[in-house]
């Protein structure tokens, strides 16, 4: 047993921690602008009187209601339970409270339409339901996730409503059934990459032993021998906090001996260049592996699943100790916030409530973005709810040049070409964005539009100011309604002529019938002609029974 | 004499063009008049009748004979813009007597109004209604082209033409020449960062 220890031990101080060998295309430095919020700890904002929780962010609700207005419900308690094969998820309260209303409601979308949403007043007391609480948070007896089998690990996870974290909301669940048991490795998602956002940075901080369970669970649920941690070179502290938690983990896990069936996968810290947008699914599987997911597919074809840091976290939440994912961590920081940091904020909180209990000077505001400066959405109304999508809020001030920016509008294209050697997918955004502006769309279709990460590189770099993003978001929903729209008119071609030819069947059918029982009629007058009575035809028809019988006899 | 050879390469050549020509004219033999095709792939088939023919084919098959594009409303000015391009003719504007360009509409029945007489369902040129004799007609949303051909018919006038209503889910991209403020703004501050 000592050998295989110190076998072991090797293993661990030698190599945990190494540096990618692999490069991606593109790229940019913008400055980092992370120091404003992460040198202090994670906080936990006050608590809103009412929250606003988005059940979806599509109009399709798919799944049923768990709540009615005007119900007293507890922290933890499904609000909206999903059906398991839609893309919508699981709605949690994210606190003790009543049902206000459930209407549509402006919760963020960037057309600024409204959404099903449920409005809750908040219980600031604690009253008797926490007894009720309990009921919903722990009617499980915790037993340790090794034995979970991974169908039930994505169970729980299902119903826990855990989506991607890093920003874009997908389902976990699904993510994680389709990759079931095509994943050899499953990457950790730490890169974040974009300026001001610092929230992934600091959980790691603070919580890595939890996260780095959650990598485990996830694992082993998707069958994974090997975890990577991508990471970049600017957060050492979260490096050092990782390493020193994968150690305790090795060792732990050397010391008890219990657990004969369970192998600890092989983990390993990856550290990339800080470059922007490292973070990405794609890029961060070329910086890790060198391999380059194909057009269209998904990383399970190459036997990857990455899963972002707070997702991971999540996971770790619901399987070790049954929460519901109701909060998470938000970077709330810029220029115009007094005390900027990370906060854990309860999904549905309003930012104006944000805004007040972090005593923001509103009129210092000329700026608020939900997500980081490259890719995030302005918010058009301070009613509006965070969502689990919404890992950062930036408020910022610099009213002199948005009103410069209000009255200009961009220069023209010099071709300078720039935009084409920070592309990270190695489009050519030139040639994009004329084929936009001249609204080109088999040409757009055929330069791969739709591998487009919409990152803002090349919007970043575009010395003529020109909205590069806004004119390929336009071009890609411009193709889209043009698609959906030429299925609709091939549906209603069909059934024009489907139509058509039903009634020309249905008339030539009359046709027929009619000219038969003419001829019918026909006969039958000529027959008459020759039998008025019909005496011959009855006496021919008894002779030829007569005859059949004599054969059938002989 | 010397003109014989000629002669008899020329004939030979000119049977064996001919004989290759016959063959391809039965092998790749197109059904229909293609150009007819085409014109219908760019009409919007929304079947409603507006541009005076029943339906959108007899329609594409009178603009193959000459008639003018710009009798679809629904079709608009990027359907007149397509047909032109198609057709190498000039772009016109649409024919007001055919009637105005609207926004995508469908048909909606008031189905504690309907007496279920089935005269709309036999007007409905894509079979996007369902219903039987005495009993409630109802309108398959995903089918219904927004013809308008089954308001007339309706003896109760229980039938509303509403606007597709836009959702989060056929929500467009605005062109960014004509972008919100907002978005100016979120613009702005990428060049806040650039600047300092």
């Amino acid at each position: 047993m000592s050998d295989l220890a110190n076998e072991t031990q090797i293993i661990k101080t030698s190599d945990i921690v190494k540096h990618t060998k692999y490069k991606m295309p593109g790229g940019i430095h913008p400055e980092e602008y992370k120091t404003l919020s992460n040198q202090s700890p994670i906080r936990i904002l006050s608590k809103a009187n009412q929250l606003t929780i988005a059940l979806s962010n599509s109009s399709h609700l798919n799944g049923e209601l768990q709540v009615k207005i005007g119900e007293v419900i507890c922290k933890g308690q499904t609000l909206f339970a999903s059906s398991e094969e839609s893309m919508t998820n699981n709605t949690h309260s994210p606190c003790n409270g009543k049902v206000l209303s459930i209407d549509k409601l402006n919760t963020g979308h960037p057309s600024g339409l409204p959404l099903a949403a449920i409005r809750i007043e908040q219980a600031i007391k604690q009253n008797s339901d926490t007894e009720k609480q309990r009921s919903h948070q722990n009617n499980q007896q915790n037993e340790s996730w090794v034995n979970i089998s991974p169908q039930d690990i994505i169970n729980r996870i299902h119903r826990a409503g855990i989506v991607g974290l890093g920003g874009a909301a997908f389902p976990t669940h699904i993510k994680l059934k389709t990759s079931l048991g095509k994943v050899g490795t499953l990457i950790v998602n730490a890169m974040e990459c974009e300026p001001y956002i610092t929230c992934d940075d600091k959980l790691l901080q603070e919580k890595s032993s939890e996260i780095l369970q959650g990598a485990l669970i996830t694992a082993k649920a998707v069958g994974a021998i090997k975890i990577l941690f991508g990471i970049e070179d600017n957060k050492p502290e979260a490096i050092n906090c990782l390493k020193k938690s994968i150690s305790n983990l090795i060792d732990s896990n050397l010391n008890n001996h219990d657990n004969k069936n369970y192998t600890l996968p092989k983990i390993e810290i990856v550290i990339a260049k800080t470059k922007y947008p490292s973070g990405g699914e794609k890029q961060l599987i070329q910086l890790l592996t060198g391999l380059e997911v194909p057009q269209g597919k998904y990383p399970a074809e190459l036997g990857m699943l990455v899963q972002n840091v707070a997702t991971l976290y999540a996971i770790n939440q619901a399987i070790n100790h049954n929460e519901n994912l109701t909060q998470r961590l938000v970077t709330i920081t810029g220029d115009s916030v007094p005390q900027p940091g990370n906060y854990w904020i309860q999904f549905g909180t309003p930012i104006f409530h944000i805004i007040e209990s972090l005593k923001i000077d509103c009129h210092n505001i000329s700026h608020a973005v939900f997500g980081g400066p490259l890719m995030g959405n302005a918010i058009s109304d301070f009613n509006v709810p965070t969502q689990k999508s919404t890992n950062c809020i930036i408020f910022d001030s610099n009213k002199k040049l948005i009103n410069n920016n209000r009255e200009a509008s961009h220069s023209a294209c010099i071709r300078c070409g720039e935009c084409e050697f920070v592309c990270p997918v190695s489009l050519l955004p030139q040639q994009l964005f004329w084929f936009s502006q001249s609204e080109q769309w088999e040409q757009l279709e055929k330069q791969d539009l739709f591998d487009c990460i919409e990152c803002g590189a090349c919007t970043y770099v575009c010395p003529s100011k020109i909205p590069l993003v806004g004119y390929y978001r336009y071009a890609k929903s411009e193709i889209k309604y043009l698609n959906t729209k030429h299925k609709k008119s091939e549906l209603a071609k069909k059934r024009f002529e489907n139509r058509e030819n039903r009634l020309a069947r249905i008339k030539a059918e009359r046709e027929e019938k009619r000219k038969k029982t003419a001829e019918a009629r026909k006969l039958a007058a000529q027959n008459k002609e020759q039998d008025p009575d019909g005496k011959k035809s009855a006496i021919q028809a008894a002779l030829d029974r007569v005859k059949n019988k004599k054969e059938e006899q002989s | 004499m010397e003109i014989l050879e000629p002669i008899i390469v020329i004939t030979l050549f000119a049977s064996i063009c001919g004989a290759l020509l016959g063959f391809a004219s039965i092998k790749y033999k197109t059904e229909g008049n293609p150009i007819v095709e085409q014109i219908n792939e760019l009409l919007p088939q929304t079947q409603c009748g507006q541009c005076g023919h029943p339906g959108c084919k007899p329609y594409a098959e009178a603009i193959a004979q000459g008639e003018a594009i710009n009798r679809c409303p629904p079709g608009g000015e990027a359907g007149i813009k397509a047909l032109a391009e198609l057709l190498e003719l000039e772009i016109i504007e649409l024919d007001e007597s055919c009637g105005e360009e609207t926004r995508p509409r469908v048909a909606y029945i008031r189905e504690d109004e309907c007496i279920g007489c089935t005269k709309c369902i036999q007007a409905c040129p894509v079979d996007a209604i369902v219903g039987a004799a005495k009993l409630m007609h109802t309108v398959i949303l995903a089918e219904c082209t927004g013809c308008d051909l089954c308001v007339p018919p309706c003896p109760v006038d229980c039938i509303d033409m509403p606007f597709i209503e836009t959702t989060s889910d056929n929500w467009r991209w605005d062109h960014p020449a004509k972008t919100s403020l907002s978005d100016l703004e979120k613009a702005s501050l990428i060049d806040v960062k650039l600047v300092s």
